[in-house]
């Protein structure tokens, strides 16, 4: 032990420091006992340093076959490999300590010693006062992130970390050289990784699982394509035509979206195209540089009965934009019935509310749902021959069960019809039969392929007509509506049919608000968009 | 770094995400191809970044992680490229002008969530099971065939172009 201790203390300058500890705490015998040991850049700043153990073979720049990245041994052949005030001067700290942990065997201990950030350096950031050339300052957390980087989770384990501070002088300030150890020692155990290691890695994405869910669309492999899209940067708009000849309440409606276009597009040249009613209304508003009437619809639809488009409405328009063109055209009305009108003005964008008849047409298109025809109410009717039943007698147009015939209060009647789809919303269901009162309650469940989403049971009074309410928070596709008569079986019960009313919604987006979101759409297109350019693979 | 390309391999969901080992093996094409590559993420997503660089030297693949979201848009506004997938990071590239690669699960309509830019590229595998997102799965009974159908030299190629653009 004596001699041991006498050979550490010619080793390197911060090893010798260690000699005592590493001999009496067990360390060295733990870490160092191997037979193959590589001592790396054991020499220091001094000739006549020995490596860290008599087995040891001391490797420095100056080793023959070594040239600073790759160690001239192999893939597990050594028991241990120390590396003391090292890793601080190498810049690719990544590769070295890959390479150190490499030449391990199985078992094998990798140990790191590192001048300690506030021991050593005392201060905050690079450069170090004491050597030009630490390349990074250590904290024993900084130290283990360069390891982690380094070496997958798995194929090693942490076998000791300290700071070490034996003999450590904490009276001498920073901007001065430390005395004692003022050092951070770690060693790492290279372990055999589990079979599972790479899996659980992750390396390749999210694994696939066996779970099906409902919305599982196989995938067409024929034609799946990876496409790469481009971001196409429009040149600034300088001429706008905007479409807004509907009455005068719409018009004005409309000025907070032709408001926007004028503060979105501050120096482009704005044509407005109005009823002549609201030709005065529009110069006034000062949004627009020019204003053309076109009479696309009677002033007054009321003394005319109807309110569709005039035809020569096309051909007027063409004629007062004849040898013009614009960057962009808006419509700005709702209503889908002058969106044609569009398609005879020379622009290069062309944009409005999403139209239902017209495909093809508009360039940037806002799907605007209008509030009266999402929230319109409607009825479904359901007759017998809609329906299916097992324990009623089904006459084609009715369906019916005897009184008297199941006294102990059994089946009673039940009548299935399916439907292709509700819509979310409040619902009415009201009944066309006779003899109800031979029930004594009538049960409601509307089935989804999740189950019942809907049970509602009335008990039936004398003469009562049978009305059921129900509410669908979501849409519902292929959806079974059952009706469970149950039994009280003092008469016939006649079933013809029933009917189900879809109560009107609320709510929605005002038409001043669409066209305004109208304008901003059009204003956010007009600076980016994403053009499908090609099949890359 | 002076010069280096940045790609952030993550988002807020899985099943946006780019395969890890597919990024480190565009970070390989990068290299190869004289680029230096900055890695970008969070703390918690440390673990998941060593994986990308654990084969390359520290010089020329540095890892960045848990630094403050303004060093965080510093980092990705001097970048030479973003590659990234469909996430804060793509998007905040774009609309910084940086020229930015997303690569584009099928999770989610592109016309919904594209990131805005003048020097944006987005790659995506148009898959017949797309868009799947929103009803809350976290897992794809299709083998995440519109991700892991999109391999690195692909997005190499479309980088490449982008750089030169």
């Amino acid at each position: 032990m004596e001699k041991l201790t006498e050979w550490l203390s010619s080793t390197g300058e911060e090893s010798r420091k260690n000699a005592e500890f590493f001999v009496r705490s067990g360390f060295y015998d733990r870490f160092l006992s191997g037979l193959n040991i590589l001592d790396i850049g054991f020499r220091g700043y001094f000739d006549n340093t020995k490596p860290i153990s008599p087995n040891a073979v001391g490797i420095d720049l100056d080793y023959p076959g070594y040239d600073g990245s790759r160690l001239p041994f192999d893939d597990a052949s050594q028991d241990s490999v120390f590396s003391s005030h090292t890793l601080e001067h190498i810049a690719d700290y990544r590769s070295s300590i890959k390479d150190w942990f490499r030449v391990l065997k199985i078992g094998g201990y990798l140990i790191l010693a590192v001048p300690h950030q506030f021991l050593y350096e005392k201060k905050f950031k690079l450069p170090s006062d004491f050597n030009a050339d630490h390349k990074r300052f250590y904290t024993p957390a900084s130290l283990l992130k360069e390891v982690e980087e380094a070496l997958s989770p798995l194929s090693y384990r942490v076998r000791f970390l300290e700071d070490n501070d034996r003999n450590f002088d904490y009276t001498i300030p920073p901007g001065r050289h430390s005395e004692g150890c003022f050092e951070i020692l770690l060693v790492i155990q290279k372990i055999h990784s589990p079979a599972w290691a790479l899996r659980e890695l992750g390396c390749l994405g999210i694994e696939q699982t066996e779970v099906s869910f409902s919305r599982q669309v196989p995938i067409d492999e024929i034609s799946v394509g990876i496409n790469e899209y481009r971001s196409v940067v429009p040149s600034p708009a300088e001429s706008l035509f905007l479409l807004k000849l509907d009455h005068r309440g719409d018009f004005l409606l409309s000025l907070p979206a032709i408001e926007n276009f004028r503060r979105r597009f501050p120096s482009a040249y704005i044509t407005l195209c109005c009823g002549p009613w609201n030709i005065d209304a529009a110069r006034s508003s000062g949004f627009v540089d020019e204003v053309i009437a076109l009479r696309a619809f009677p002033e007054d639809p009321s003394s005319r009965g109807n309110s569709t488009l005039d035809l020569d409405a096309v051909k007027n328009l063409c004629e007062q934009i004849h040898g013009r063109a614009f960057d962009i055209a808006v419509d700005l009305r709702v209503d889908d019935d002058t969106r044609i009108l569009l398609k005879y003005v020379p622009a290069s964008v062309k944009a409005g509310f999403r139209s239902l008849s017209i495909s093809d047409l508009l360039d940037i298109e806002f799907p605007f749902s209008n509030p009266t025809l999402l929230n319109r109410t409607f009825r479904y009717l359901i007759s017998a021959m809609d329906c299916t039943t097992v324990n009623g007698v089904h006459g084609g147009s009715m369906i019916s069960m005897r009184g008297g015939l199941d006294e102990s209060g059994g089946a009673g009647l039940q009548v299935v019809a399916k439907r292709r789809a509700f819509e979310a919303g409040r619902y009415m269901v009201i009944l066309n039969a006779e003899g109800l009162s031979s029930c004594q309650s009538v049960r409601l469940s509307v089935v989804s392929n999740l189950g019942a989403i809907v049970k509602v049971e009335r008990e039936v009074n004398l003469d009562d007509v049978i009305q059921f309410d129900f509410e669908l928070e979501s849409a519902l596709t292929n959806p079974t509506l059952e009706l469970f008569f149950s039994p009280r079986f003092n008469g016939d019960l006649r079933f013809f049919g029933f009917e189900i009313r879809k109560y009107g919604g609320e709510g929605g987006l005002h038409q001043q608000e669409a066209m305004f979101m109208l304008s901003d759409l059009v204003y956010l297109r007009s600076k980016f968009s994403l053009a499908k350019s090609s099949r890359v693979a | 770094m002076t010069s280096y390309v940045l790609l952030s391999p993550f988002s807020n969901d899985l099943l946006r995400d780019w395969p890890l080992g597919y990024y480190r093996d565009l970070v390989e094409l990068f290299l190869g191809f004289g680029e230096k590559v900055c890695l970008l993420g969070t703390d918690s997503q440390r673990q998941s970044l060593n994986v990308v660089c654990r084969d390359f030297s520290a010089t020329d693949v540095e890892v960045i992680s848990g630094v403050s979201w303004r060093s965080a848009l510093k980092i990705i506004s001097e970048a030479r490229l973003v590659v990234g997938n469909n996430s804060g990071v793509s998007h905040f590239a774009a609309s910084l002008g940086v020229p930015t690669l997303c690569i584009f699960s099928g999770t989610h309509s592109l016309a919904e969530w594209s990131p805005r830019g003048p020097a944006v590229s987005v790659l995506r595998r148009d898959i017949s099971c797309s868009p799947c997102a929103g009803s809350g799965q976290r897992s794809c009974s299709n083998g995440f065939a519109c991700m892991v159908g999109i391999p690195p030299e692909v997005v190499f190629k479309s980088a490449k172009a982008l750089l030169m653009r």
